[in-house]
């Protein structure tokens, strides 16, 4: 047990320390990743702020900030892992992983670490670039522990929901990108843009059903003390075992993957 | 080789790209469903955000349009035609270097240039024509037959507005390979664009210096003509006019300015190779 955790960890660790190497590599491409990261999100949120009254800035910028950097990394794993997939099987990285022994779910899962850079850089671009256009600081946070423990609860699911897409993907012949739809079907009426007591009945059910919904709430609590739709140890419960949950849908779409892949060979598999 | 050769070689790499893409359509019919659906969730997830934080009432007033969901609609078709433009166009070089394709390609006897121009016209049509299947239903049920006429002429400006984009999408395309890169390096161009256009808000809500960079992209025009064909008063169709201009002279500058860059990339490419 010990032995086969402590090979799991290296695993890890070795993959990740491969990861942050390859980005240095490719650092023109990462500075793009998050230059193009910090633009969608200032589209969105001057979108935002077309709805709203100057004179609600104050409240809504940082909230509407936070918001939009949970997005980032709601859907920085989604490019990083399931659209890196194609990457993957086209270069033959599949089959030498394979050949290794080395887990396909652990090479992958381990790329949204080094990714993090990415929502890290963005996310500073578009706070000044916010305050130069409003004049009010986003970066207002009421409880900094909380906030990080919601970013890491969304980073986490993030990662797992982006293995689900990639592996569905190549069982479904369809590129991981496209399947994002549930992620930004999640983001605007699953709680997370919007608070979960200001989204109308029925899609109040979506919104607690949805796992990101619950650290978007712990994230509002944090900037703004805004109260929890299920209470902060609701919040922070509820989080947990949906993370466990995603986890547990992951291990189950990988194995229908996994099967098409050793039936079918990486060139069968449907993305190239 | 003569002329004739030449436009003949042209237009059969055309009609290629064309039924590439008609048959991506017909063997994937999830990625055709969920590319019709792209701009309809835009719409919808700009439409909940605002006015989760604000109200539809703002967003009218603040971009002077009568109608602000037909509007939306409309803002969402232009920025994914966009998006497609750029992204099209980039991918489909990238794609060729990733299955090895791309050195047959580059050394092919017609030029890369013929072959991105070829590409981009087919890529620039088939953008448009998906987006605006996408939004006409929506149009017609809610505005009528009025406004998917008035459709038809945005999807006509827009027919122009796109042409100096597939240039400078087949420039970022070209340079991806130059750098030796596994993404698109000027892959930031396509949000850019988007930003500072203006597509779903007012320009005069962005800072100074993205404001006065939104004068020199083709989409701040396109979405400015879209608001005046939506109006569509006697008295704005002159400025309607103005703004076909711009777009001639837009894609004068970059597509000429383009092909000498890809002329030039397309020659650096075949001295120092282009596998990774």
């Amino acid at each position: 047990m010990i032995n086969t955790l402590s090979r799991a960890l290296e695993q890890a660790a070795v993959m990740t320390w491969a990861h942050f190497k390859r980005a240095w590599r490719m650092k023109y491409n990462m500075v793009n990743w998050a230059i193009i990261d910090a633009l969608w999100l200032l589209i969105f949120i001057f979108a935002g702020l077309a709805f709203t009254p100057p004179e609600y800035y104050p409240r809504v910028v940082p909230i509407l900030f936070f918001s939009m950097v949970l997005w980032s990394l709601m859907s920085t794993p989604i490019w990083a892992i399931g659209n890196w997939v194609r990457f993957y099987i086209n270069i033959g990285l599949i089959d030498e992983h394979e050949l290794a022994g080395a887990s396909h779910v652990a090479f992958l899962a381990t790329r949204s670490i080094p990714s993090t850079i990415i929502s890290i850089i963005s996310a500073i671009a578009v706070g000044t670039i916010l305050y130069l256009a409003t004049g009010v600081n986003p970066l207002r946070v009421g409880n900094i522990p909380l906030l990080l423990f919601s970013m890491v609860m969304v980073l986490s699911m993030a990662t797992a929901y982006a293995l689900i897409i990639a592996f569905a993907g190549m069982k479904l012949k369809v590129p991981a990108p496209m399947l994002d739809i549930m992620n930004i079907a999640f983001f605007f009426i699953g709680g997370v843009a919007v608070d979960v007591d200001n989204i109308p009945w029925p899609l109040t059910i979506v919104a607690v059903l949805t796992p990101y919904s619950h650290p978007a709430e712990l994230m509002r609590y944090a900037v703004s003390g805004f109260p929890p739709y299920l209470g902060f140890a609701g919040e922070v419960l509820a989080s947990i075992i949906f993370l466990a949950l995603l986890a547990a849908i992951v291990a189950v779409v990988y194995r229908i993957a996994y099967t098409d892949y050793r039936s079918l060979g990486a060139r069968g598999v449907g993305l190239t | 080789m003569p002329l004739g050769e030449h436009a003949r070689i042209f237009a059969t790499i055309v009609k290629a790209e064309a039924s590439f893409r008609i048959m991506e359509l017909k063997r994937n019919p999830i990625f055709t469903i969920l590319s019709l659906v792209w701009p309809y969730l835009m719409l919808v997830s700009i439409y909940v955000l605002g006015t989760s934080y604000g109200s539809i009432e703002r967003f009218e007033a603040a971009m002077k349009v009568d109608d602000p969901i037909l509007f939306l609609a409309v803002a969402s078709a232009i920025a994914f035609t966009a998006v497609g433009v750029i992204d099209y166009t980039t991918n489909s070089i990238l794609w060729h270097r990733w299955l090895g394709t791309l050195p047959y390609v580059i050394m092919s006897t017609p030029s890369f240039t013929a072959y991105m121009i070829a590409s981009g016209i087919v890529v620039t049509g088939f953008a448009i024509a998906m987006n605006y299947i996408s939004i006409s239903p929506l149009i017609l049920v809610i505005g009528g037959f009025e406004s998917f006429y008035k459709l038809m002429i945005i999807v006509g400006i827009a027919l122009l507005g796109m042409v100096p984009l597939a240039g400078i999408a087949a420039v970022a395309g070209l340079l991806s390979i130059i750098v030796k890169e596994e993404g698109n390096v000027l892959g930031f161009l396509n949000p850019l664009l988007l930003l500072v256009s203006g597509v779903f808000y007012p320009i005069e809500i962005l800072p100074r210096i993205l404001a006065l960079m939104s004068k020199l992209v083709p989409v701040t025009y396109l979405v400015e003509t879209a608001k005046l064909v939506a109006a569509f008063q006697a008295t704005e169709v002159k400025i309607i006019y103005i703004a076909l201009y711009v777009f001639g002279l837009m894609a004068i500058v970059y597509n000429l300015g383009g092909g000498m860059v890809i002329a030039m990339l397309e020659r650096h490419a075949q001295k120092r190779g282009v596998s990774m």
